[in-house]
């Protein structure tokens, strides 16, 4: 039984489709990371599998229950939102004591615990509303690690927070994950979450455009390049001729194409493309990282504007 | 039902640790004991007039009985009653919307409570509340008015107008009546703020609406006995407490008559249900 599946989830706001088609699927102990640009319906898969929305269309099983039912499972589901969603009047211990007291029952983490793993044990009578923003996460996740939740759903767990935070948030998520939890982190911070997800749900527009491990993903565009042209059909004319070379997604509105130059490389493709008279503004190498899969996914789907 | 329970005992603790909560109860106690302090000094200065007026004739001063407790003790709790119902409100329709914007629904949404459970709980909330505030207010002005007065029967002239069994009979009487419309109000806050878009909405629609029915009521003649509010201590008063102020001065003709006080003992509860109700269906169709 996977710890989430969703199949099919679609979602509008009045005449806006927020989600449409999504389906993904995180199995028991993965650290799943859920990817996409700012609006690009990442929140709204997660609310509806939180049951917070009510979707428009589409199943979701959340360590076996539905959706709607998640109260039912005690627990065993911990969010942690992107506003941190304190109770401001209360300190840290406090609020603490006011989550344990909403999850019905005292088992599991105690809050001294959850302070001490979260890193702010020493904060524990501050005030909520006197944190930092990065304090006020760190207490956020504290809380959702009270009791003995299995699936821990984090959306935008990293941001606000300075490097060093981002380093120590990144240390616990992979502790977290090595003690048997199931973690699913949206954000749109690349380079950390590459660093400790496993597997890696793309959305773009609404949709889920490519889930897999996050081997396989990075494993598809290594050697590959990105060119910058004035007359893409014209590129793609004369690339086709240059032995082993496979010729990729483009776009011809921005002048860009992606190829596998094959064995003979960048020179011959930059040889190929000036013989053929095409005015070669840029080409370069797709970096095998997170990032440069996600900006071709963007290219490849998005509407946005790719990432800098 | 454990959901309701949950967040029933995650609220209460909430508040019971709340700074503005811990100052609304002391605002309660200072009103009380304000009310009875400033009923010493209107009885004193009554009885400093009567005495220079008999001397201004030339007259002995006559032997005055000592200032009877019963009136500064009903005026007391029930000016407390007063600025408490309306702090119920306040309090009752800020916590589902400010909940709702600050995200702590989404919270408690995943963790053990239902929606429905969410807003039961909170119902739930007003009882423990609206005890708390009859027995503030009460132990407050009892409190004043045993210090500065004594407790014994009406007298007039010689003739008892009240005994201290009957008032105390009647008192209880009107503390009990004004539970259940103070409960209705609260949930009243509760169903206002679970349909309103944001917090200071909910709190300026629940008071617009209670205090222009405040003003209004007359207009609606005995057709106001069919709304609880009519039953709750309030600034334009006709509350069971109001009617025993007039009781406790010995007034023949104050007090409600049985029909209306089984009115105002039956009629705030399907009402508070109806508003629970409401405020279950609207949490049901929002987005948290």
């Amino acid at each position: 039984m996977p710890a989430l599946r969703i199949e099919s989830l679609s979602k509008a706001f009045g005449r806006t489709v927020a989600v449409h088609d999504v389906s993904l699927t995180v199995e028991r102990g993965q650290l799943y990371g859920l990817l996409g640009p700012n609006g690009a319906g990442k929140t709204t898969t997660l609310a509806c599998a939180l049951g917070l929305l009510q979707p428009d269309g589409g199943t979701i099983s959340v360590l076996g229950q539905p959706a709607s039912q998640i109260h039912t499972l005690c627990g065993k589901v911990a969010v942690v939102f992107d506003q941190p969603t304190l109770v401001r009047g209360l300190s840290v211990s406090q609020n603490l004591a006011y989550a344990q007291r909403l999850l019905g029952h005292k088992g599991g983490r105690s809050a001294t615990d959850a302070l001490q793993l979260a890193g702010i044990a020493d904060l524990a009578g501050r005030r909520a509303g006197r944190l930092s923003l990065g304090q006020s996460r760190r207490l956020a996740i504290a809380r959702a690690l009270l009791g003995q939740p299995e699936l821990l759903v984090l959306d935008e767990p990293l941001s606000g927070l300075d490097t060093l935070g981002v380093t120590s948030m990144l240390a616990l998520f992979s502790e977290l994950r090595d003690q048997g939890l199931t973690l699913v982190l949206s954000s749109h911070r690349l380079h950390e979450l590459e660093r400790i997800v496993s597997h890696v749900g793309v959305v773009i527009g609404g949709r889920v455009v490519r889930e897999a491990t996050l081997d396989d993903l990075l494993q598809g565009v290594a050697g590959q390049l990105r060119v910058r042209v004035d007359d893409v059909p014209r590129a793609r004319t004369a690339l086709a001729q240059v032995d082993g070379a496979i010729l990729g997604q483009s776009d011809e509105a921005k002048g860009l194409l992606r190829l596998d130059p094959g064995p003979q490389g960048a020179p011959a493709i930059t040889k190929a493309l000036v013989d053929a008279g095409c005015a070669v503004s840029a080409i370069e190498p797709m970096r095998s990282g997170l990032q440069s899969v996600f900006e071709t996914l963007l290219e490849e789907y998005g509407p946005h504007e790719v990432l800098p | 039902m454990s959901g309701s329970l949950a967040v029933l005992r995650a609220e209460f603790y909430r508040l019971s640790r709340h700074r503005s909560v811990h100052l609304s109860a002391l605002f309660i106690v200072v009103v009380a004991v304000m009310r009875v302090w400033g009923e010493s000094v209107i009885q004193a200065a009554s009885r400093a007039s009567i005495v220079q007026r008999a001397l201004e004739r030339g007259a002995a001063p006559p032997e005055l009985p000592p200032p009877n407790a019963f009136a500064p003790l009903v005026e007391g709790w029930l000016s407390a009653l007063t600025v408490g119902s309306l702090l119920l409100l306040i309090l009752a329709s800020r916590c589902l919307a400010a909940d709702r914007e600050s995200g702590v629904l989404r919270l408690a949404r995943t963790r053990s409570a239902s929606r429905g459970a969410m807003v039961v709980g909170r119902a739930l909330l007003g009882v423990p509340l609206v005890l708390g505030l009859v027995l503030i207010s009460g132990a407050a002005a009892w409190l004043t008015t045993a210090a500065l007065f004594d407790f014994g029967p009406l007298v007039e002239h010689g003739f008892e107008l009240l005994s201290t069994e009957t008032f105390y009979e009647e008192l209880r009487r009107a503390v009990i009546a004004t539970i259940p419309p103070l409960m209705a109000n609260w949930t009243f806050g509760l169903a206002v703020s679970a349909c309103a878009r944001s917090p200071s909405l909910a709190l300026g629609t629940s008071l617009a609406a209670y205090l222009g029915f405040d003003l209004f009521k007359q207009v609606l003649g005995d057709g106001q006995w069919w709304i609880f509010a009519s039953f709750a201590p309030s600034f334009s008063d006709a509350s069971a407490m109001q009617e025993m102020t007039g009781v406790a001065r010995g007034l023949s003709d104050a007090g409600y008559s049985a029909a209306r006080y089984n009115q105002n003992m039956l009629l705030p509860w399907p009402e508070a249900l109806l508003l629970v109700a409401v405020a279950w269906w609207a949490t049901r169709r929002r987005a948290l």
